[in-house]
């Protein structure tokens, strides 16, 4: 085994890793947080070597991308490179100095990738594709944070069909659990998690932008066929009602039984984001 | 324990023409790729080893790294080891920038991010104006008059030359280009990093003469003082880069297709250097130096002159535009939108680097506001600080290749104080000029590794090995650039009062009193190969 890079995916939603994180501020070095919209922002991912063998000089890249399933290489927004050496079996947090300012779109929720690699001795494969669950190389951390209003909420997000042909995708939601985001506070530590998780209600997705309360009873926890034209994205929105202090809901993109692509919100009642927000 | 690794001063740049440190050691785009040098220090009691050094990462995506790792072994307590890498900055905007190096010796690692300046320049040929461009504002100057060789270039007569005139290095001579762009030029020939065994230098342009400067800051500003470039240097830094990338992109337009004429006037006939009201004749470089590696150094060391010359003449302790800053005062409500400098510089002493020569300048500042403009002249006469003054030299005269031998180049520097100077106090290297052109160059270190004996004794030292193929008798020069070892934490006034990259070596004199140019090697040495 000779060298092996690896960033580290999600576990168990291979889409929420540990090892890509972003630090908020001026101060690169800062401490990890939630990206602030219109401020500095720098990504870090922890890098492995799994191999045997050192690596000279391997590629970090670091990307983000609107709060969406399937992106790939091409749809992504490139943000910096970086490089690292690595001893077999060392592991390093590599930072990405050049600065992210998220922006002011999707109410500034925006997904973060990094994919590690050598040009000869570990190449990506040949694909713009990312393929994370499989990939090695390659890691995302998909999460947003939504504060419910008068218990109601909405996220939009898109679906990416990066090919040359058009496609059929199904999104299904699927309710998570607080536990699968412990190992996340670490490079989330402003993010607080509610004592208790609490209910959701009418979770689904709706094709509009801005739903009304009204039509959030439509919504469809699970649309089929959704119909992506080459080389294009569509949007939609997850909604619901959440009674209690908080739940988590992850959105599954999938290609027949393939999931292809996921993200993860995390919802919040006002009162959890505010206590949130005054670090209690 | 955690490493105690630090990088005292700014990251520099080398230019890849000459490989010398640009003004201030700051990163120009136009010449696209170039070096990024650090000194890297143990600032712990306890050695350093088996360590690695890279750069991490950079802040500016347009900065494109070609990435690589370098050992750093037993380092010593307060020793300097310079290591550089390859960036192409072709990409960047200008600002000031980060890099992140890391150093790593076994589970310790540091990170340590530092600051670089990166300016833009640029040409205009239809106005013939240069635009050096930053954070804190933009800065065109117009050249009205150069100082050069009464030869102006290759493509006319040498008068002062014993032979006929020399048209040789004009490639395409009859074909002179109408409006050169010579920082295109530049950055072009930066982009291919090819040597051209044939350079012959023939430059029309050697020193500043007059010219006309106005800054646009950005954003405008209320009260007396506006911002430094990069919060640090002194504007007159900006204009002695674009001195050195003139005298550099004239020569190497002017040896391309003769096309490096590019005043005001067209002719940059002004002939009073001295500024005493007497016509004098510029020494010529081109008709002493010989074969392309001579003309690289040649043009490096001419465009240090230049570097040096405007330096000299603006002074360090405080340059015309913030002393024209201080003795105009804007009314109250006024904002500045504006400042222009005229400048007419002279030269009563031979301008040899690393001495203390006097320049002279003649200056009218203007400040334009909203509401008025305000005047504020001098004259000035002032002494060129970066000194030396004396270097010592120490290489073998005979290098026999078939008996492996290495040609060991030492060498120490002494400043005006007769203090050595010693480690990251200097960027020193050794050029050598072989039979058929060919050129190479080292470092050289005071690291107390490879080749240099002791580490900090102040006696730099570098080799390198000769090849079969290297027979004949060659010539080196050893060139000594001082360093900028202002501190980020320094207020701007007390950090542009330190300037580095001063070329300290002082194998070119440029006099005036027509003739050749003083242009004197350090040393040779005769390379035997077997037969």
């Amino acid at each position: 085994m000779a060298i092996q890079l690896e960033i580290e995916d999600g576990n168990p939603a291979w889409y929420l890793s540990h090892d890509v994180w972003t630090v908020p501020g001026d101060n690169p070095e800062g401490s990890p947080g939630v990206p602030v919209v219109g401020n500095n922002c720098y990504l870090w991912a922890r890098v492995h070597n799994n191999g045997t063998t050192p690596v000279s000089n391997a590629t970090v890249r670091f990307y983000w991308a609107n709060p969406s399933v399937g992106f790939d290489r091409n749809t992504a927004n490139f943000i910096g490179t970086a490089f690292v050496s690595l001893a077999a079996s060392e592991v390093a947090e590599v930072l990405c100095l050049t600065p992210w300012v998220p922006v002011f779109v999707n109410n500034g929720h925006e997904c973060i990738l990094a994919e590690a690699f050598h040009p000869s001795a570990d190449p990506l494969p040949a694909s713009p594709v990312f393929n994370v669950p499989t990939d090695r190389h390659v890691a995302q951390r998909n999460l947003s944070v939504v504060v419910a209003a008068n218990s109601m909420f909405h996220m939009a997000f898109e679906i990416h069909n990066p090919g040359r042909k058009p496609r059929r995708f199904e999104v299904a939601t699927q309710l998570g659990k607080f536990e699968e985001l412990r190992t996340l506070q670490t490079v989330l530590p402003d993010v607080k998690l509610p004592p208790k998780a609490g209910k959701v209600e009418f979770v689904g997705f709706i094709d509009k932008h801005c739903p009304t309360e009204a039509e959030f009873k439509n919504a469809k926890p699970v649309v089929q066929a959704i119909e992506v034209a080459a080389g294009s994205r569509k949007g939609m929105t997850l909604v619901g009602k959440l009674e209690g202090d908080g739940a988590l809901i992850h959105v599954l993109q999938k290609d027949g039984e393939q999931i292809i692509g996921g993200l993860s919100v995390l919802v919040l009642s006002e009162k959890a984001a505010h206590a949130c927000n005054k670090g209690e | 324990m955690a490493l105690q690794m630090i990088i005292p001063n700014r990251p520099f740049s080398t230019e890849p023409i000459t490989g010398m440190m640009l003004p201030d050691g700051i990163f120009e785009i136009s010449l696209g790729k170039q070096r990024i040098n650090a000194h890297f220090t143990n600032s712990g009691a306890a050695p350093v080893a088996n360590a690695t050094v890279y750069i991490e990462s950079v802040s500016h995506p347009g900065i494109v790294i070609t990435p690589a790792t370098f050992p750093l072994n037993n380092v010593q307590s307060n020793v300097a080891h310079l290591f550089g890498w390859d960036a192409d900055f072709s990409a960047c905007s200008p600002g000031k920038h980060l890099v992140s190096f890391i150093v790593e010796s076994g589970a310790s690692k540091k990170r340590i991010i530092k600051q670089i300046f990166v300016t833009h320049v640029s040409f205009n040929t239809a106005t013939k104006e240069f635009t050096a461009v930053t954070p804190e504002g933009a800065m065109t100057v117009v050249f009205d008059t150069i100082f050069g060789p009464s030869s102006r270039g290759c493509c006319t007569p040498r008068p002062n030359s014993p032979k006929e005139p020399d048209n040789s290095c004009c490639k395409d001579k009859h074909q002179r280009k109408e409006q050169p762009n010579v920082i295109a030029i530049l950055g072009e020939v930066a982009k291919k990093g090819t040597f051209d065994r044939d350079f012959k230098l023939c430059s029309p342009y050697y020193l500043p003469g007059k010219l006309h400067l106005s800054i646009v800051p950005t954003p405008s500003f209320s009260g007396q003082f506006g911002d430094l470039p990069f919060q640090d240097p002194w504007w007159k830094v900006l204009i002695a880069i674009i001195a050195a990338l003139l005298a550099l992109g004239a020569a190497i337009a002017e040896a391309i297709d003769g096309s490096g004429d590019l005043t005001t006037s067209g002719t940059g006939t002004a002939t009073d250097i001295d500024g005493d009201g007497i016509p004098d004749d510029c020494c010529d470089v081109g008709v002493t130096v010989s074969g392309g590696g001579s003309s690289y150094v040649a043009a490096g060391l001419l465009a240090a002159a230049a570097v040096v010359a405007t330096i000299a003449a603006a002074s360090d302790k405080i340059d015309p535009v913030r002393r024209g800053q201080k003795n105009t005062i804007p009314a109250a409500g006024e904002i500045t939108i504006g400042e222009t400098l005229e400048m007419s510089f002279a030269y009563p002493e031979p301008v040899k680097a690393g001495t203390a020569f006097v320049a002279g300048l003649k200056w009218l500042y203007t400040r334009i506001t909203t509401g008025a403009s305000y005047t504020y002249s001098a004259t000035d006469l002032n002494k060129n600080v970066h000194v030396l003054t004396h270097y010592d030299i120490d290489a073998p005269d005979v290098i026999k290749v078939y008996k492996r031998e290495r040609f060991i180049v030492q060498a120490s520097f002494f400043d005006e104080n007769e203090k050595i100077l010693k480690g990251s106090e200097l960027f020193v290297q050794c050029y050598a000029v072989g039979p058929n052109g060919e050129l190479r160059r080292f470092q050289l270190q005071d690291h107390g590794q490879s080749d240099d004996q002791k580490a900090n004794d102040g006696i730099y030292t570098g080799g390198m090995y000769f090849s079969t193929k290297d027979g004949g008798l060659w010539t080196y020069y050893v060139i000594a650039q001082d360093i900028n070892n202002a501190q980020p934490d320094m207020k701007p006034e007390d950090a542009a009062q330190i300037v580095g990259g001063m070329v300290l070596t002082g194998q070119l004199t440029l006099s005036f009193d027509g003739g050749t140019c003083e242009f004197v090697p350090d040393g040779h040495v005769n390379v035997i190969v077997p037969n």
